[in-house]
């Protein structure tokens, strides 16, 4: 793979991003979710009690902690912000594929591997992004409401996170890449991200599922150890999607 | 020598059930405009592909400038051009944007690939619109767009599939004719089913049918070798075409006569004898003849000969 061609594809992925307003929406997702977490777990208890006043119900709710704010921040990115991810990616390759724009690159001096290395990287710096700004924004707010965590364990933590969002992303592209339309990889995305889900409840193997990751930024954020397992789960699942990805293009015949 | 040259290649899709190609031997001297000729579905886009690297062949063998083209190397594609029967791209840029990054993929600094792209858009006549988004353009414009791109490296051979499809006369008028200005400096292999262009600006042309090359030759030597000349009578009358046809097949000739209206048609290698018995025919039963003359098949004629002969 030569460094010039991937250079340029790179550029272009990162343009194309910016241009079609993806980097935007992404970037609003996350940011609305760092600030919004921290503040719906301050809120919680009296919206719980506002509820509960209604009904002529009394309520108990400790008072909220960091540790809310954080669990709050990973569930939210976790679920609702990879949602968007998951739509925002599954179009990546198989929308070039169906344009016929693929084909406009393929045929220049320029290798497969170049073109799916570019775009897989542009997703994963513009997710990266994303979620740093949206840590930034969780943390500081977190600091400002509560007690803050340590801002070495809050930092491990959004790398555990990213890691968890980064294979969803993977997975996502893979089906991209194979998948003969966007709705096609959509649906594949969520049913991979919904099985893994599901396995959550297998005994010691599901220690290596990127779901463990999420408990574990919990945990990591208010300095507890980081555990080994998700993390290598994870990064198997993204080098196999990876190279699964590299093969079926390469026999791809437009 | 030759710039393109294939030899048995084979396509098959569908597990064998369709054979888009089935044995194609080309051979395409360099800096010739190589006009390939074919019905729907004769196999002229995927041989295209299968030359430009874009799909791999099932069998057989192909060599572009040189270099094979069952395992397409970054060297191979430096070295041709390639506009695809429905170009398309990234809609988001401008036609300008688009010269300079295809120019940047073939390896070009900022600077130089900027001025290429100047003097292709000016070239394409696309100068004004450079800075639009080529979503907007129209559908000739992104054919020119999409020539211009094909262009962009000067490459040593040019893939054309159907340059012309969706220009108007002028825009058709200012390709052909950047088309033949590249003769002897850039192998052109273009792909076409307009007769009239392959005429204009080929020096060769193959003809495709079922995968196969049905007939390669210059374009002139491609009608003598195919479809012998014609003689046509047209008479004052259907009805005196008509009854000649029937005197003529009375006669039991071996040349066979076609009608088509007032017009009747006699093919043959050699038609001075047809042409004596047909004004003996004329004479004796008093037709009203307007004219008579011998005429050279066109290349719709050889096409549809060897078409029609192999289906």
């Amino acid at each position: 793979m030569s460094g010039r061609p991937f250079a340029v594809l790179l550029r272009k992925e990162l343009r194309e991003q910016a241009r079609s307003m993806r980097l935007l929406a992404l970037g609003l997702v996350f940011v609305f979710f760092g600030l919004a977490s921290p503040l719906l777990a301050k809120l919680a208890p009296e919206i719980v009690k506002m509820v509960g006043a209604g009904q002529n119900v009394v309520i108990e709710i400790p008072e909220p902690t960091a540790l809310d704010a954080v669990t709050q921040f990973v569930k939210n990115i976790s679920q609702i912000a990879l949602l968007v991810l998951v739509f925002l990616t599954m179009g990546a390759v198989v929308a070039e594929k169906e344009r016929g724009t693929a084909v406009f690159v393929l045929v220049k001096p320029v290798s497969r591997l170049a073109f799916l290395a570019a775009k897989l990287l542009a997703f994963w710096l513009s997710t990266s992004a994303a979620l740093i700004l949206s840590a930034l924004c969780a943390y500081s707010y977190t600091a400002i409401l509560f007690t803050p965590p340590s801002p070495a364990g809050f930092s491990l933590a959004s790398l555990l996170l990213l890691l968890h969002i980064l294979t969803f992303v993977t997975t996502t592209f893979l089906f991209s890449t194979v998948a003969r339309s966007q709705v096609a990889a959509g649906v594949l995305s969520f049913l991979i991200w919904i099985l893994l889900a599901s396995l959550g409840g297998l005994g010691a193997g599901s220690d290596f599922l990127p779901g463990a990751l999420l408990s574990a930024a919990v945990t990591v954020a208010l300095g507890g150890a980081t555990p080994w397992q998700p993390i290598v789960g994870s990064v198997a699942i993204i080098v196999l999607s990876c190279g699964s990805a590299a093969l079926a293009f390469r026999r791809w015949e437009p | 020598m030759d710039a393109i040259r294939s030899s048995g290649l084979v396509k098959h899709y569908e597990r064998g059930k369709v054979r888009a190609l089935d044995g194609l031997d080309l051979r395409i001297a360099e800096g010739s405009v190589f006009g390939f000729l074919g019905p729907n579905g004769a196999g002229k886009t995927t041989a295209i592909k299968v030359l430009t690297g874009l799909i791999e062949p099932t069998s057989g063998e192909a060599w572009v400038a040189g270099q094979p083209v069952a395992d397409p190397s970054p060297r191979l594609r430096s070295q041709i051009g390639y506009l695809s029967q429905e170009p398309r791209f990234y809609t988001w840029m401008t036609g300008r944007e688009l010269l300079v990054f295809a120019g940047e993929l073939f390896g070009a600094r900022r600077s130089p690939a900027s001025r290429r792209a100047d003097e292709l858009l000016e070239m394409s006549g696309l100068a004004r619109a450079a800075k639009r988004r080529i979503g907007g353009y129209s559908g000739g414009m992104v054919q020119r767009l999409g020539i211009a791109q094909a262009l962009v490296s000067s490459p040593q051979i040019l893939f054309l599939d159907e340059p012309c499809a969706s220009l108007d006369p002028l825009g058709r008028r200012d390709v052909l004719e950047l088309i033949g200005r590249l003769r002897g400096k850039t192998t052109v292999f273009m792909s076409t089913h307009i007769l009239e262009d392959v005429e204009r600006v080929c020096d060769t042309v193959g003809i495709i049918d079922h995968g196969r090359m049905a007939a390669t030759a210059g374009t002139s030597e491609l009608a003598r070798r195919f479809a012998p000349p014609v003689l046509e009578l047209e008479f004052a009358d259907p009805g005196d075409a008509a009854a000649f046809a029937a005197a003529w097949t009375a006669t039991g000739h071996r040349v066979a006569v076609t009608v088509e209206g007032a017009t009747g048609r006699l093919r043959a290698s050699d038609l001075s004898d047809a042409r004596s018995e047909a004004l003996r025919l004329v004479a004796g039963r008093n037709l009203a003849l307007v004219r008579l003359e011998i005429r050279s098949s066109s290349l719709e004629d050889v096409f549809v000969h060897l078409v029609e002969g192999t289906s």
